[in-house]
């Protein structure tokens, strides 16, 4: 594994969610060109990070709640205000 | 004599201001006696360094963000500012609260609270996240909502309301968690460098020739997700949670959780490590050994 390789991995993650600055996307795009290894490790990791996102978007607000929330936004204050 | 409880309004300016409020008298040095005194209470979530009477720290357990910057604009992370920017916050918040608490009670919604009702799936599964508890997780949402609704003079309109959902959230959380700890909530624990791809690689999957999903489905890594996400120590996993489910930068996720930058990305590393090991083991694999991430 090359010094490349080593670099961009050190980044990689950093890379996918999109917080590296324009000078070092260019610098791990460039590599990634390069390297199909690197390009399958990317992959992986970018779909890890879709599928946490998709397994944890399947809870929604259960319906009362939601009513609640709607509730106070529209309506007076609701009866559970616990005051501090 | 019992120290007075001061109109706040004028107790925010500076901790001078603070001790002249708690201490109306002509005396200078007698000031002085009656702060050190006053250090005996509990200096709880403060950042101006001077102690704070029992009867003001009932009001304001809860940090209220004033800052939540809209995503992308600069913003400088430094946690001894910010906590010092919470500490005069909560001074001024209570007094607010104190004057407008009659304004507030039972007067109609202004329509702008609608901008926070569309957040609740996402407060939601976050809560879940956290709490592990369904009944739990819709209690810490509608204390979230409520305390959103008292402090919204608070939310500067243009800003990231989500976040700033999130910080009254985060905070409540780690209020409840003070009270009244969780039975059984894992500890933090040292990184080790872990790597689902790696780990397959080193046994012989031929990992290369294998689309990503194909590699998940066929392990059953995604069946899981959820349960090891829960099983994280908690600074992780609220990390985890934020970054990865909720979309917020690093630099949100820092002001929403009061740490630095470099915090947010050390603990999202180990979070994200310590959950494909939780998911390797779920997986029935054997327990793996510890490889270099990206080692080919």
């Amino acid at each position: 594994m090359g010094d490349h390789c080593e670099q961009t991995m050190r980044k990689l993650s950093v890379y996918i969610d999109r917080e590296l600055s324009d000078a070092e996307v260019r610098s791990v795009k460039a590599h990634l060109d390069d390297c199909p290894p690197c390009v399958k490790v990317f992959d992986f990791q970018a779909e890890m990070k879709r599928l946490v996102r998709k397994e944890c978007c399947t809870d929604d607000a259960p319906a009362r709640l939601r009513d609640w929330v709607r509730q106070l936004a529209t309506e007076k204050p609701p009866a559970r205000d616990r005051e501090a | 004599m019992a120290v007075q409880n001061p109109p706040t309004s004028n107790v925010a300016a500076a901790g001078g201001a603070e001790a002249g409020a708690a201490c109306r008298r002509p005396n200078p040095s007698r000031c002085r006696v009656r702060l050190r005194q006053d250090r005996r209470w509990p200096r709880r979530g403060g950042g101006i360094g001077l102690p704070r009477h029992p009867d003001r720290l009932r009001q304001k357990e809860t940090i209220v963000p004033s800052r939540i910057r809209p995503a992308g604009a600069a913003v400088e992370v430094g946690a001894g500012v910010a906590a010092r920017d919470r500490g005069l916050l909560q001074v001024r918040v209570a007094g607010r609260i104190r004057r407008n608490r009659m304004d507030q009670r039972g007067v109609g919604m202004s329509s702008d609270f609608s901008l926070f009702e569309r957040h609740v799936d996402a407060l939601y599964r976050s809560a879940l996240r956290l709490t592990r508890k369904p009944e739990d997780a819709e209690d810490l949402v509608q204390e979230t909502y409520l305390r959103a609704y008292r402090y919204r003079h608070r939310f500067k309109p243009g800003t990231n309301e989500k976040a700033w959902l999130f910080t009254i959230m985060t905070n409540v959380f780690r209020n409840r968690l003070r009270q009244r700890p969780a039975p059984s909530e894992p500890l933090d624990q040292p990184g080790t460098d872990f790597s689902i791809y790696d780990q397959l690689r080193r046994e012989g999957m031929p990992v290369h020739l294998m689309s990503p999903e194909e590699i998940i489905v066929e392990r059953g890594f995604g069946d899981e997700v959820k349960h090891a996400l829960e099983e994280l120590p908690l600074p992780m996993r609220m990390v985890v949670v934020l970054v990865d489910v909720e979309d917020f930068s690093y630099k949100e996720v820092a002001s929403i959780l009061g740490i630095k930058i470099g915090t947010v990305m050390s603990r999202l590393h180990r979070g994200r490590q310590a959950l494909q090991k939780k998911l390797w083991e779920y997986s029935g694999r054997p327990r793996a050994r510890p490889v270099a991430v990206g080692a080919h």
